[in-house]
Parts: structure tokens; sequence; C-alpha cells
């Protein structure tokens, strides 16, 4: 399994540890052929993707390709790689990649912002409650906004400063 | 009874609360006792794990460190193919040392921290491989008439070498369920497709376009409806049919079932 945190290593550093991660790849495409985005997007290939990755000279050349963000995250391909090859999580790490130099897609950036303003990602509204009183269901329970602010606040900011020790 | 941490996540408490009904109403019937958590959003596996991985890991051991009770964690039933897979797959990155430490560094400040993982179980998982089929049929009071096709969903098996599940590309729990309910189930083509849900807000068009092979299979069988086990797939496919019934000739609407909906209505609760 790769490491969680793409933000703790520098960017070249990165490059290498995907290349070495997907070396193996012996296009066979089989994860082509159980990607559910190829079969209505042309694209969107994940072997040529693959291939493309281990041709690139660096991960902004990466970043560039609008695919980055055209994964359904189902999974099949990882689960279809006979050589271990985990392309879903590559997309992860490639799309973390591409919101820190904020590439990111507009829904991303309202989610996110929602999640810092609400502490969660679909936030509770009149009619909500209007249908759990119908319901006769208790209040929902939630966490302490200031908490889970200061929460995402340290992570975030935990990358950058972890970041740029490295750069240092 | 068996004590378990009830984690709702953010959609079926908001959106589709009959299904947290349902739970309540099944739980003492199966020998539950479910209890409520403060909790934060998982958070979905899919944008906020997109946006930033060590963020999603955070905000989930947050919630595992919300049910330590001291050092016998509760285990964690999710309703939720989103919040299982993302609970889940925290705890098992965080049985590796140096990430546990590291998150438990930045949940140091908010006074918890995660001593011992709990068990994190998705509520299909846990209705065959704790309470067993035979007791939920001693519950059964009324057999169903439906013919129902299945959607299990991505994040219930997949990654399944993570996830521990035994046949990813066959699930059959809820197969074995409906079975007990006297569902007739009726199968189709394209059972195991994706319905296209995470590309729903960052490429609508392409979602749609995925979803419409998913639906098109359904419709070609007919079938009463379809039973499902994931808020964020019903949003995706209750909305998407909407506007792809118009266009498409191929795709006609159906209605959606919750397991636990289906459960409680056979266990004579009237929703
Ligand atoms: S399935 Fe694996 S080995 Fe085959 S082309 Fe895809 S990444 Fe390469
Ligand atoms: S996880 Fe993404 S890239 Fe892989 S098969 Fe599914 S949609 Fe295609």
């Amino acid at each position: 399994m790769v490491s969680i945190v793409a933000a703790q290593q520098g960017r070249e550093e990165i490059l290498d540890r995907l290349k070495r991660e997907l070396y193996v790849c012996f296009e066979c495409g089989k994860c082509s052929g159980s990607c559910v985005v190829f079969r209505v997007k042309d694209d969107m290939n994940p072997r040529l993707f693959v291939s493309s990755i281990l041709e690139a000279s660096s991960i902004d050349e990466i970043l560039e390709d609008e695919n980055v963000w055209s994964c359904a995250i189902c999974y099949d391909c990882t689960e279809r790689c006979d050589q271990g090859i985990d392309f879903t999580h590559t997309l992860f790490e490639l799309k973390n990649l591409s919101t820190e130099i904020g590439k990111q897609p507009q829904a991303i950036k309202e989610e996110l912002a929602t999640l810092h303003a609400t502490g969660r990602t679909s936030p509770i509204n009149a009619r909500a409650l209007k249908k759990r009183e119908a319901l006769d269901l208790p209040e929902i329970q939630v966490p302490d906004l200031e908490a889970i602010q200061g929460l995402i606040d340290r992570v975030t900011s935990y990358g950058t400063s972890e970041k740029k020790v490295k750069e240092e | 009874m068996t004590k378990m941490a009830l984690f709702l996540g953010c959609i079926i408490p908001t959106k589709v609360p009959k299904v947290e009904k349902a739970m309540r109403l099944i739980a003492p019937k199966l020998g539950l006792e479910l209890v409520d958590f403060p909790f934060s959003c998982c958070p979905d596996p899919t944008g906020v794990k997109s946006a930033n991985e060590l963020l999603w890991l955070t905000l989930a051991a947050r919630n595992l460190a919300l049910v330590q009770n001291g050092d016998d964690p509760l285990p964690i039933l999710a309703l939720c193919n989103g919040c299982f897979e993302t609970l889940k797959m925290a705890a098992i990155k965080l049985q590796d040392k140096q990430t546990l430490a590291l998150v438990n560094d930045l949940l140091k400040p908010d006074g918890i921290e995660i001593k011992k993982l709990p068990e994190v179980y998705h509520v299909l998982d846990f209705l065959i491989k704790e309470v067993g089929i035979d007791k939920i049929k001693e519950q059964v009071v009324q057999s169903l008439d439906l013919r129902l096709s299945i959607h299990y969903g991505c994040h219930y098996t997949k990654p399944s070498n993570l996830l521990g599940t035994e046949k990813p590309d066959d699930p059959y729990f809820m197969h074995e369920i409906l079975e007990v309910l006297g569902v007739e189930i009726q199968p189709y083509l394209e059972e195991r497709l994706c319905c296209g849900a995470a590309l729903r807000f960052v490429n609508n068009d392409l979602a749609l376009e995925v979803l419409k092979e998913k639906l098109t299979s359904i419709s070609a069988v007919k079938p009463d409806g379809v039973a499902i086990v994931c808020p964020t797939c019903f949003e995706a496919m209750d909305r998407g049919q909407k506007i792809l019934s118009r266009k498409e000739e191929s795709i006609q609407k159906t209605e959606f079932f919750f397991l636990e909906e289906l459960l409680a209505k056979s266990m004579g609760f009237d929703l």
C-alpha cells in the first residue's frame, strides 16, 4: 500500500515513486476494459494514462490532463490488475496534488467550503428537520463546529508546513 | 442486546430519514441497542479524499476516537456504503503505527485519542454475519409481494483487498435477505456496474452517461423497483433517472427501496 500522505513528499519524489509503482504495468489493458468511464469517454483510458505517467517529466505535466478528475472511483481497474497496481489510488494522489495548486473542480472547492462552514458535506436544513419531526426522530447529534474547524485548519496547514520543510 | 454506535452519516438523517427511522424500529427486534454520538461527516470517500487524503483520514479518525469507550471501543454500524468504506479503510490504515501517531497528534488539541481501533460494520454484513439469517427470518411477519432488482454499489465491496470482501464479483448478502422477505429477485445484466455518483458534481454530463448504462439495463427487465443499501447511489440514481427518462426512451423511472425499509415493512412496521 502506498503512502497516504502525498503532501509529505516533494513533487519530484512523488513522481519517482509513482513511476516505481506503475513500472510493473505490462499494458494488458484489463483496467481499461473494466473502466466504466472509458466505456462512455474514449480519452479516459487507464492503460494509456499509466503509460503517460511513466513517460512524464513532471507532476505538473500529468496534471494538465483533465482526466485526472474523470474517475468514477469504482475501483474496478484496481480490482482487475494482475500486477497489483492501484490506479484508483494513483488518481487520488494526482487529485490531491491538483488541489494543492488550486486546479480542483469548482464543486470540490465548494464541498470543502461547506465542510468547513458546517462540519458536514450535506448540511442540516429546515426541510430536513421537518421531515425528521414528521417521523418522530431524535435530534441529530452534531460535533462542536469550532473543534471541527480547528482540526480541518490544523490538517490543511500540516501538509503545507511539512512540504515547506522538505523544499527548503 | 449488542451495543453499537449508529453511524448515520450526512445524507441519511437529512435527505432520507426514513432509513434511519426503519433502522431504529428494527434494531430491538434484532437484539441491537443503538447508541448515538456527535459524529462529523464520515467524510465522503470520493470528494473529500480526492481533495486531501490526510484530511479525509483525520476526520474519519476523529469519528473512530469518539467511540473509544475506555479501552473497549463500541463497534460501529454504518448504513451507507461511503461511510462504511471511509471508516473501515481509515481503521485499516491506522493499524500502521506511524500513521496512527501522526493522526493522534492532530487530534490531541481536542483532548481525544485513538487507543484501540473499533470494528466497523456495513449494516448488510452485520445482518448476515452477526445477526444471522435465521434470526431475521424469525422476525418476518409479512411476506413482500415485490419483484426487485438489486444494486449493491461499488463502495460496499471494493477495494476488496482492504475491505476484506469475500466475493467482490458476486456479492450475495442482499440476495439472501430479500429471499427471506419473500421478494422475487430480478437479475439484470449490469448488476455490478457503478452508478457514477462520484462524478456528479465534478462532471454531471459524464456522470449521467455512466448512469445511463446502468439504468438502461435495469429498465430492460422492468422490475417493481431496485433494492439498495447506499444513500449516495440512491441520490445519483433517483435524480439521474428523472433527467434521463425524459430524453431516453430506453429508460423508465423505477422505485428505489432501502434494505432497512424493506426489513421494517416485513417486520410489520408501517413507515
Ligand atoms: S490492468 Fe494493470 S498491468 Fe494491465 S494495463 Fe492496467 S495497470 Fe497495466
Ligand atoms: S476507478 Fe476510475 S479509472 Fe478505475 S475503472 Fe473505475 S472509473 Fe475507471
